[in-house]
């Protein structure tokens, strides 16, 4: 009797604890930078213009001779 | 840095699921689950018009809005992203989308839905860069490689754009103001060439 009312006592101690959610906000893991790398050691200009070189290179009338229809 | 963003010609896609396959590649997607697919309106039509379709990273994104568990954040270059390790695999944000983004993997033999995964514009997630943890959960981070969204950047037409939005609307309105409307826009002069200028015909000729 006394064993199986321990038992119960001690088998509210394994439940887990609950995560309280604070509504409209990110409750996740923090993020980095996407220049915060060793590709980029943190220099946000040369990622900034690697990306836009790479944006450019989209647009195919920049690089090469303009043609009559695209 | 402007918002990045991602821009679908339908006059220029030929639903060549390029962009699927180059996504699916990149990230190793498991089966089931696409995070990026292409929607052809009037298929098998003359003038079927086919779009590239992913998360478009909204600036208000719903799936933000509805998620039970606030397992979603905006980088700042307004990728919106999440956190799979909060992620309670709910459904709500699929039912929130209006383009059908949000997957959810089959986990288990008996159907049980696995946690949301969706295109993360090629930016990994809330893991450390280039970690295997990173590539597992959220696939590959090229964006902080300095490269653009694969399927955009292996779009063989160009009729996906993805990037800096204010560089991709540039182009995009260029090539409308190039490409002009009807037949042009078909390629049809490019197939066939212009019609000929038909010679003037002079009065009292005989036709």
């Amino acid at each position: 009797m006394l064993v199986g009312a321990i038992a119960l006592i001690a088998a509210g101690c394994g439940e887990k604890p609950v995560t309280v959610y604070k509504q409209g906000q990110y409750q996740g893991k923090p993020d980095m930078e996407p220049w915060g790398n060793d590709t980029f050691k943190g220099d946000k200009l040369a990622w900034e213009r690697a990306i836009k070189a790479r944006n450019e290179r989209q647009d195919e009338t920049s690089r090469g001779t303009p043609t009559a229809a695209n | 840095m402007a918002r990045m963003k991602f821009l679908a010609d339908a006059e220029r896609c030929i639903e060549c699921n390029g962009c699927v396959t180059a996504c699916k590649q990149e990230h190793e997607i498991p089966w089931g689950v696409n995070r990026r697919r292409v929607v052809t309106l009037n298929d098998g039509v003359p003038g079927e018009k086919s779009i590239s379709v992913a998360c478009m990273h909204c600036s208000d994104a719903p799936c933000m809005a509805v998620c039970p568990v606030d397992c979603f954040y905006k980088t700042s270059e307004g990728v919106v992203l999440h956190d799979k390790d909060l992620c309670i695999g709910c459904g709500y944000c699929f039912y929130a989308c209006p383009f059908g983004a949000p997957q959810f993997p089959q986990d288990g033999a008996f159907g049980l839905r696995g946690k949301m995964d969706k295109c993360t514009f090629c930016a990994g997630g809330p893991e450390k860069d280039f970690s295997a943890a990173e590539f597992r959960k959220y696939g590959r981070n090229r964006l902080a490689e300095g490269k653009l969204p694969a399927c955009a950047e292996m779009c063989a037409t160009k009729a996906l754009l993805g990037g800096d939005s204010d560089i991709i609307s540039d182009i995009y309105r260029n090539r409308v103001l190039r490409r002009g409307k009807g037949s042009e826009v078909w390629g049809w002069g490019t197939a066939y060439g212009k019609p000929e200028p038909r010679p003037a015909v002079k009065p009292g000729a005989k036709s």
